[in-house]
């Protein structure tokens, strides 16, 4: 608690110092999104998909305080209702030097930087980072990392410019992390959102991670960016349910397209309870023993072409599944998801842009099936 | 200024947001130089800068010195 009262008792000291020496600044923007999501091959797709019309908006207000203190405080507006999804200060000594302190996403993978739908130009996220509008969603238990991952915690990151058109950036953080119940199986995304389990971590342990990544300026159009990301930590109340993620992505941007690729991997552990063979799905191995562990991967690969006012958009994206199951899952030992989306994003007019897109789903543990998206969406 | 900001957002995003002082898009473009992945240089920083003042309040710089054409 001292400590705590002494690192406010810096910031206001700061921020008033600073506050002298330059005017406040203010800002406000936001973005809507409406977007209907309709599946033909479903006549109720009500227990397939969050489908039907969506809203999101987010409304954003950013404090520059000076060009070294800055605060943001964002609220979104989706399918959980309005949900604060940034409250943070930014505290920057130097670009390789910032503290980030508050509510925040944390520095993971390439994809969370565009989240806002305003900010990506197909429908929905690709399926490492969707939230809500894939099909199957329950029986997949949502995505791998749903975006944006919105937590309490520290950042320290920054940013080193060389070469006059090339740059490394790092984040390395520290976040109360994912949470579920005791004996649970996996990530229980209701209780990261639910003032019920309060906003606060569930086990008294971080969750930490960070990332590296690097781009490459070959000349004004041409960029090319690796990056690698991690985090691990505990899930469930009692400490003792472990997981990892790892991740890795490319973009290259050059003057007629963007080519954007990622990938992830989490692995988590179960809880096997009192009664495993009751439980799951599959008996021991070969040695009798209950492997606690589940892989989950996925990937998407994104070619973006603009055209005037017509972006093009062709993405194909997947998820995968190994390790056992519950014994009422409709999903198996290894369970595959492919989809592949065509999109267009046509601006109509000022910012506000139609987006059109289909996805063809192909399921190893389903039948296949067709989504299609029609949204507008603008920033403000 | 196309290249460097719409990796993160769309231009269109830069015309519909309004500041009520050039100082906030010298602060605004600062803390977006420091997004990972931006590709804006310092050198960049004063050119984006340059560019959307000019265009939104007619100046050569944040500080205020009208442009010649305004």
């Amino acid at each position: 608690m001292r400590a705590s009262r002494v690192v406010l008792a810096l910031v206001a000291c700061l921020v008033g110092r600073e506050a002298q020496a330059q005017d406040i600044q203010r800002n406000f923007v936001g973005s809507v999104q409406l977007d209907y999501l309709s599946i033909p091959t479903e006549s109720v797709a009500g227990d397939t998909a969050l489908d039907g019309a969506t809203a999101e908006l987010s409304l954003k207000v950013g404090v520059d305080f000076s060009e070294n203190i800055s605060s943001n405080v964002k609220v979104c507006f989706a399918c959980h209702g309005f949900e604060v999804g940034a409250a943070y200060f930014d505290l920057r000594t130097a670009d390789e030097l910032n503290f980030r302190v508050g509510r925040f996403t944390p520095s993971f993978g390439d994809f969370p930087v565009r989240h806002d739908p305003a900010n990506h130009r197909t429908n929905d996220k690709p399926l490492p980072y969707d939230m809500g509008r894939m099909l199957h969603i329950r029986d997949w238990n949502m995505s791998i990392l749903p975006a944006p991952w919105v937590d309490n915690g520290i950042e320290i990151n920054g940013s080193h410019f060389f070469a006059e058109l090339s740059q490394i950036d790092y984040a390395i953080y520290a976040v109360g992390g994912p949470r579920a119940s005791a004996e649970a199986v996996d990530f229980d995304y209701i209780q990261s959102r639910t003032p019920a389990a309060y906003y606060i971590d569930n086990n008294s342990r971080p969750t930490v991670g960070g990332r590296l990544s690097a781009t490459l300026g070959f000349n004004a159009s041409t960029h090319l960016s690796a990056g690698a990301s991690g985090m691990v930590g505990t899930y469930d109340p009692d400490n003792e349910l472990d997981f990892w993620l790892v991740g890795a992505d490319l973009v290259l941007r050059t003057s007629p397209f963007i080519l954007r690729a990622e990938y992830l991997l989490r692995r988590t552990e179960m809880a096997l309870g009192l009664d495993p063979a009751s439980r799951f799905r599959y008996g021991p191995g070969a040695d009798g023993t209950y492997d606690p562990y589940f892989l989950k991967d996925g990937f998407y690969t994104e070619l973006e072409v603009p055209l005037g006012d017509l972006d093009v958009v062709a993405r194909w994206d997947g998820l995968r599944r190994l390790g056992n199951t519950l014994a009422t899952s409709e999903l198996r030992s290894d369970s595959v998801l492919l989809r592949y989306t065509g999109g267009l994003s046509y601006r109509l007019r000022a910012a506000t842009r139609l987006k059109l897109s289909g996805e063809y789903y192909d399921s190893s543990d389903f039948e296949d099936e067709v989504a299609l998206h029609i949204g507008i969406a603008s920033p403000f | 200024m196309a290249r460097r900001c719409s990796k993160c957002h769309s231009l269109d995003r830069i015309d519909v947001v309004q500041l009520a002082e050039p100082r906030g898009w010298e602060l605004l473009v600062h803390r977006m130089r420091l997004q990972p992945r931006s590709g804006i240089s310092l050198t960049d920083q004063d050119t984006v800068v340059r560019c959307i003042v000019y265009r939104k309040f007619g100046l050569d710089t944040a500080r205020g010195r009208k442009g010649a054409g305004s």
